[in-house]
């Protein structure tokens, strides 16, 4: 897995690919984690390149949301893919996190939440 | 070579510069002996003749006197006996110092018609002049040598040594010169020469010359036969009895002759190695035509006694090797230190090097050597002793760290497998229902959890859950699960009511960031009615009585712990008897081979084609065994959970 990253509009927008499985949770951990205690309070996670998510992954996209929500940020994630939506439908986090069709709606979606 | 390394420095320095300094000095000795031996050999041969030409001059003073008288016989100058007798002491008078006595003898009538001899005698005595006639009838002079010889040869000649009993009562040398009358001989002149005055020649020349011939040196003086003249080592009594011939043949050989020269050979006098220089000492009337042997009435030898000759050279030598020794001691001493000082710190070095094998990693050693070599050697050894003890400690920290990452992943697995019921068959009481699951966890824990239990008397609940995250902490919030999910079944009625509030509960214990994923079902073991709530988990195949494998796939809502509040539907089916059911978790379809491909679901339903009218147990081993076989060598990072159960409706 690779991680991008950029900076839009005081959003941060972190891309992610490939597999956010049990082997690469802890990488995009360590990185949200540091982008939070940097003081980054919006960040967006593009998910277009993201071909599979499992629960480990899906822990870390959890921790960071609840961190950043608790600290009066906000976390969103925008354009997944259809594999990956599913198991998000299934664990039930399109209920409880902000996701957006595409980019730029994510984008928007951060910019008007401050 | 082995050995230390003063002892191989000894050898490979120390004995080639010992061996060479040898060389150098016996060389430069022999040189120097030989000059040494050249020069005294020079010098002695020089002294000899310089004494022998000093006393040739002496005794050729003392030739001249019968010379002159012969002469002045010959011409008739003393017509008188008187005049004769006048003349005859006036000579000896006058030359008392190195003439012992004079005689004239006239041949038979000679001197007149009625006298048949005639020889007047002047000599010294200790008590003065004296007056002999030796014409008497005890002496017979004309048998004496001194009178026959040069009669007979016709020339002038000297006498051997010989006692004079007739006239001077002492040893002496005759030199006798023949005078003629009317070309006739007609008598003998001569002169005697004490030898007690050439011993005092010789003793003169040998406490004159004492620094060059050294303590013992000495002169000698010896005949043409050989006999001494003159040999301070003996007293003059004995000469007569001793001949240079008999003790020292090769010198005598030399001497005799006439010649010069210097021979290593050995002292006439005591036998000890000596130095004898010698040269003739030429007499006899002036005709230089004569050859050197026949002229050389006497030869002298200067005798130097071996060490005093040498004594330069020895002293030379002496010097040297003093000055060598000490070199040398120098030099040993010198590489006995620089090889301490190289080896002492070496020294240490292998004794902190054993410590250090023992295990005493604190061991520093402190630099004691001027040698950069063994300097550079002490930091890295001292470099070495450093590294090895962070290696110790770093190791020390790892297995620290891996022994508490085991005790851990002992520990949450044997939370996990602790709490999971593994009896088969499970309710054996119950010929209506089958049960059987397979739990494989992961090496790190996943936190896989399945259950299954008994409401009431018809009521049966099944559970399987997957909790995000993996060892003790996963392992803990799945017990936690596990007992909620029995304790909040055992008190409520509908599936989706139960987990709702299961969920509410795990918000409150569980961190955030951790949720759940459980597949929740009860079966009325009576009727065949199952209701069921699908939390976020994978949804249970159903494996027909009819054959047909369809995902049991309502009922679906979030996983569990993510949010408070969430509803949760329930989901129902009514099995027909022999129908089964087959629950896993992610562990199956989400396993991976060696080239990173998923299990996937649709491989999981050809399996399950294959086995589904099987008994449960034999259904869950084939996938459990298919799994493994998809996977090869790799190594599984999730548990594999499975259950199966058939319901089979027959009632008690």
């Amino acid at each position: 897995m690779q991680i991008k990253e950029e900076k839009q509009d005081g959003i941060v927008i972190v891309s992610i690919d490939e597999h956010l499985d049990t082997a690469a949770s802890p990488q995009l951990e360590a990185h949200l984690i540091g982008l939070i205690e940097a003081g980054e309070n919006r960040i967006l996670v593009d998910c277009a390149a993201l071909d599979y998510v499992n629960s480990a992954g899906l822990k870390v996209l959890l921790i960071a949301a609840k961190k950043l929500e608790a600290g009066h940020g906000h976390f969103a994630l925008c354009t997944l893919t259809p594999g990956v939506l599913m198991v998000f439908e299934t664990i039930g986090f399109t209920r409880i996190m902000k996701i957006a069709t595409t980019r730029a709606d994510g984008v928007q979606l951060l910019r008007e939440l401050v | 070579m082995k050995g230390t390394l003063s002892t191989r420095l000894i050898v490979w320095v120390g004995v080639p510069a010992a061996a060479l300094f040898a060389l150098v000095v016996s060389f430069g000795t022999l040189r120097s002996y030989q000059q040494v031996a050249k020069n005294a050999e020079r010098s002695s041969r020089a002294l000899a003749q310089a004494h022998a030409a000093k006393l040739e001059v002496l005794l050729r003073e003392a030739q001249k006197i019968p010379e002159m008288m012969a002469v002045q016989l010959e011409e008739g100058d003393f017509d008188t006996e008187e005049k004769l007798l006048r003349y005859m002491r006036g000579v000896v008078e006058k030359n008392h110092t190195h003439i012992y006595g004079s005689c004239v003898a006239f041949k038979p009538f000679g001197f007149s018609a009625d006298m048949s001899g005639y020889a007047p005698y002047y000599y010294w005595t200790k008590e003065g002049l004296k007056f002999e006639q030796l014409a008497k009838p005890e002496y017979n002079y004309f048998q004496w040598e001194w009178y026959r010889r040069p009669r007979d040869a016709g020339r002038a000649v000297w006498s051997e040594p010989y006692f004079d009993d007739g006239g001077g009562q002492t040893l002496m040398i005759t030199y006798s010169v023949p005078f003629k009358r009317d070309d006739v001989f007609h008598g003998i002149v001569t002169i005697d020469i004490a030898l007690d005055e050439l011993l005092g020649q010789v003793k003169r020349i040998a406490q004159d010359e004492e620094a060059m011939l050294g303590a013992g040196g000495y002169a000698f003086i010896i005949s043409k036969q050989g006999k001494f003249l003159a040999f301070p080592g003996e007293s003059t009594e004995h000469v007569m009895e001793h001949e240079l011939k008999s003790r020292n043949p090769e010198l005598a050989a030399r001497m005799q002759v006439g010649r010069e020269g210097v021979l290593k050979t050995h002292s006439p006098h005591d036998g000890q190695p000596a130095w004898v220089a010698f040269a003739p000492i030429l007499l006899g009337p002036l005709d230089d035509d004569a050859p050197t042997a026949f002229r050389s009435e006497m030869s002298l030898g200067i005798v130097s006694v071996e060490a005093g000759a040498m004594d330069p050279a020895t002293r030379l030598l002496t010097r040297q090797s003093l000055i060598g020794l000490a070199g040398l001691t120098a030099l040993f001493a010198a590489i006995i230190f620089v090889a301490r000082s190289i080896s002492r710190p070496i020294r240490e070095l292998s004794v902190a090097a054993m410590e250090i094998a023992h295990g005493n990693l604190e061991m520093k050693i402190a630099s004691g050597s001027n040698t950069d070599e063994v300097q550079h050697l002490t930091t890295a050894f001292n470099k070495m002793t450093k590294d090895l003890r962070m290696q110790m400690q770093e190791l020390r920290y790892t297995t620290t760290v891996r022994e508490r990452m085991e005790g851990e992943l002992s520990a949450a697995r044997s939370i996990q497998m602790s709490l999971l019921p593994k009896t088969f068959p499970a309710f054996p009481e119950r010929p209506e229902i089958d049960i059987h699951a397979i739990i494989r966890p992961a090496r790190e824990v996943g936190g896989d959890l399945y259950d299954y239990f008994f409401l009431d008397e018809t009521r049966l609940c099944f559970v399987i859950g997957d909790v995000a995250g993996k060892g003790v902490p996963a392992a803990l919030v799945m017990a936690v699960t596990k007992s909620l999910v029995k304790a909040t079944a055992l008190g409520g009625h509908d599936a989706g009511k139960i987990i709702a509030r299961v969920n509410d509960e795990l918000c409150e214990e569980v961190e955030a960031g951790m949720f759940v994923t459980l597949l929740f079902a009860i079966l009325n073991t009576a009727t065949g009615e199952l209701e069921y709530c699908n939390a976020g988990h994978l949804s249970p195949f159903l494996l027909g009585a009819d054959h047909s494998i369809i995902p049991l796939d309502g009922g679906h809502g979030p996983a569990l712990a993510l949010a408070n509040d969430l509803p949760f539907p329930t989901a129902r089916h009514t099995l027909t008897p022999g129908d089964a059911l087959f629950f896993f978790t992610d562990g199956v379809t989400e396993a991976l081979d060696k080239s990173r491909h998923f299990y996937t679901p649709q491989r999981l339903q050809i399996v399950l084609r294959d086995v589904h009218a099987a008994e449960v147990s034999k259904i869950t081993r084939a996938v459990v065994q298919d799994v493994s076989t998809f996977c090869g060598d790799r190594e599984q990072t999730d548990d594999i959970s499975v259950m199966a159960t058939r319901w089979l409706g027959i009632s008690r």
